[in-house]
């Protein structure tokens, strides 16, 4: 009896965090935010050399735009649809702390220490996607696991696309671009499957309340 | 036996009760939450839920808070420290006992 109470009070605990993507907005804002990461890689590998797309001076104002609208965006739905639907949820402040030096330090590292296994891994002919991808999977493991069976589908299709990745032929810019399209492409088609049933099954309060 | 008894015994009562659990359970894991969010995850009416609330604030357990969001009522809900300290020892009592 008091076993399945700890396993039910676990169960509530995990819920608050469950929900944050219970309208797949998570999702979505993951894939549209990858979209624009793969497309900002992409357009220089297909511009004309004096093109103005090749200046990283346009394409990072663009991406961090293209960033800003995505989470505003999201933002807007939660306020919008979601609250009013299934209710207000505020996260601890601890967990929406801003990261301290000591996580800039560690996140400097890790990024340099990726940079070299890129390069390492390019000199080699593997495909440095992996190092996205694999993560990227992991996360969407995590995130997508206790809410649908329906997600591992999504989940073998992008552990498989990920596989595949790695050996596909093509030059570092290409090969980066069809991967961030595929990964931002799972996400979406989850996100937007997950949206649908969310809206489908969900009303806004005031109907509930009639 | 009867020592597991006596610790189960010993449990809060205030929160044992298994609407209540859930409650504290929820907000436990949150900053805070509105009344709706509680009715969805809960699936508990309106009434029977309200009455839960009480009870919790009462006990000192959970602040309520009553706010507009535009021009709609919204009820916003937070376990208090006592609330987070009451929760924290009848786990610990409750694991105690297993």
């Amino acid at each position: 009896m008091n076993r399945e109470e700890e396993k039910q009070i676990q169960d509530y605990l995990g819920r608050p965090a469950r929900y944050c993507n219970i309208d797949g907005v998570t999702e979505i804002s993951t894939g549209l935010g990858w979209f624009g990461l793969g497309t900002w890689v992409w357009i220089p590998s297909i511009a004309p050399k004096a093109s103005i797309w090749q200046s990283m001076w346009i394409l990072l104002p663009l991406f961090f735009a293209w960033m800003w609208l995505v989470n505003f965006g999201s933002q807007a739905f939660k306020r919008h649809v979601t609250y009013p639907r299934t209710g207000f949820v505020s996260y601890p402040a601890a967990n929406r702390k801003a990261p301290k030096a000591g996580v800039f330090l560690l996140a400097a590292v890790a990024g340099a220490a990726a940079s070299a296994l890129v390069y390492l891994m390019a000199r080699k002919g593997l495909q440095p996607i992996l190092l996205v991808g694999g993560p990227l999977t992991v996360f969407y493991g995590v995130m997508a696991r206790p809410l649908f069976a329906w997600k591992w589908a999504i989940l073998t299709l992008m552990a498989a696309g990920t596989l595949g990745l790695i050996f596909m032929p093509g030059g570092f810019h290409q090969q980066m671009a069809v991967g961030m399209a595929f990964y931002s492409g799972m996400y979406l088609v989850s996100g937007l499957i997950t949206l649908t049933l969310y809206l489908r099954h969900s009303k806004p309060a005031e109907q509930v309340a009639e | 036996m009867n020592e597991q008894a006596r610790q189960i015994g010993e449990l809060d009562r205030v929160i044992h009760e298994p609407g209540r659990l859930m409650i504290v359970a929820l907000l436990y894991a949150v900053e805070q939450a509105d009344f709706l969010y509680l009715q969805h995850e809960t699936a508990l009416n309106k009434g029977t839920l309200s009455s839960h609330l009480s009870r919790l604030e009462e006990a000192g357990y959970v602040g309520i808070t009553k706010t507009y969001q535009g021009k709609v009522p919204q009820t916003l809900l937070r376990l208090t420290e006592a609330g987070r300290e009451a929760f924290g020892e009848y786990r610990r009592k409750l694991k105690e006992a297993l």
